[in-house]
């Protein structure tokens, strides 16, 4: 017995849109349907469950750097999530270290951020000696905060090092350093 | 030993009428097709629902279980209709658990042995490392959204708050992330 093929097929957006509960209730109770009749629409669904499933394994792991937000963490912590968090004040420094406890390693690094639009993010560890840049990251100006989770596999490989963070924003492609924070990490064990 | 080969059916409506006009325990060809076929649907309207893997994945049972024993007692009229007569068995059993049904205990304590021989569907994982190096290579702003929008499958709206942004922007980075993201993960986890 062979799938037909499908004739109206659902695009991946309004599936992405669908799963997340953004749509309509006529458009979401048309797609239930839709779901349970068409075996290839079925299966594009079923890529996006297993996606959704996938960054939340990477995250919950700890397995990823991102920047997150005041608010997103202190969900996380309320949550029950165990997180180890330094808090850096502008041009500040912080010793710090990762046991194997930690679900998650966040640096807090004070910053005013009023009038910025774009923002970027300088990292160079002592370890290595490269800096690396993150572009335009994503901040909320009320919060005058950047969160920054880092990757903890990577963490506990790493040898006691210096980290250095800067801020610059960008302005008419020209940086403006706004903060810059130093993390003493000591390796844990 | 060679495997004795399944019964295949041509249409879902022999599908259908074999399984009508079988005993109980003697179409497992057939119900084995039915629920290679209609599980995982049946499994994916449950989790968007349920948002609960075990709770879909009873749910699933329920509405297999449900189907088989329903076509048996001939309440699919028109057997070129079996997709929708799942989908309304679906929309039945959600509402019925949704109400706390007391009918379900009944129907899975009769059934469950019988169907217990068939594959269980359970959907491949991705591979988390490669997914991660995807992950870590798309721009900061796509990976933030991406992350805090699957986390807990947040609609673009609550993301949006979160990140002081308006839902149709996170809509955008949301989509742009989600094909580097794919891209990159058919492309054995390095980003085009």
């Amino acid at each position: 017995m062979k799938e037909s093929l499908c004739s109206a097929p659902v695009g991946f957006d309004a599936l992405i849109e669908y799963w997340l509960g953004e749509l309509p209730k006529p458009e979401t109770e048309r797609i239930d349907e839709h779901i349970i009749l068409c075996g290839q629409c079925a299966a594009k669904l079923g890529e996006i469950v297993l996606l959704s499933q996938a960054i939340r394994d990477v995250f919950r792991k700890g397995n990823i750097h991102v920047i997150l937000t005041p608010n997103f963490l202190d969900h996380l912590i309320k949550q029950g999530i165990r997180v180890r968090q330094y808090r850096c004040s502008l041009n500040g420094s912080v010793a710090c270290t990762v046991t194997t406890e930690d679900e998650l390693l966040v640096g807090r690094l004070a910053v005013p951020l009023a009038g910025v639009t774009r923002l970027d993010a300088l990292s160079r560890r002592s370890c290595d000696d490269v800096e690396h840049r993150f572009s335009d990251i994503p901040f909320d100006a009320g919060a005058n905060e950047i969160v920054v989770a880092t990757n903890l596999t990577r963490m506990r490989r790493l040898p006691s090092h210096q980290h250095i963070v800067r801020l610059v924003a960008v302005e008419k492609e020209t940086d403006r350093l706004i903060g810059q924070y130093t993390f003493n990490h000591t390796a844990h064990g | 030993m060679v495997a004795p080969l399944m019964t295949t059916f041509a249409t879902e409506a022999e599908l259908a009428r074999c399984i009508a006009q079988s005993a109980p325990g003697c179409a497992t060809d057939a119900e084995t097709t039915l629920y290679r076929r209609y599980a995982p649907r049946a499994r994916l309207f449950g989790l968007r629902h349920l948002r609960d893997a075990q709770a879909a994945a009873d749910f699933m049972q329920q509405v297999m279980l449900m189907t088989i024993e329903q076509l048996r007692c001939g309440k699919l009229k028109d057997p070129d209709k079996l997709g929708s007569f799942i989908f309304g068995l679906c929309r039945m059993v959600m509402l019925e658990l949704r109400r706390g049904g007391a009918r379900r205990k009944g129907i899975l304590e009769r059934y469950q042995s019988h169907l217990a021989t068939v594959d269980p569907v359970e959907p491949v994982a991705l591979d988390g490392d490669r997914v991660a190096r995807c992950l870590e290579g798309l721009p900061e702003r796509e990976r933030a959204v991406l992350i805090m929008t699957f986390y807990e499958e947040r609609p673009a709206q609550d993301v949006a708050a979160i990140l002081g942004l308006t839902p149709g922007n996170v809509r955008v980075i949301r989509h742009r992330g989600l094909i580097r993201l794919r891209q990159c993960m058919a492309g054995g986890g390095s980003l085009p």
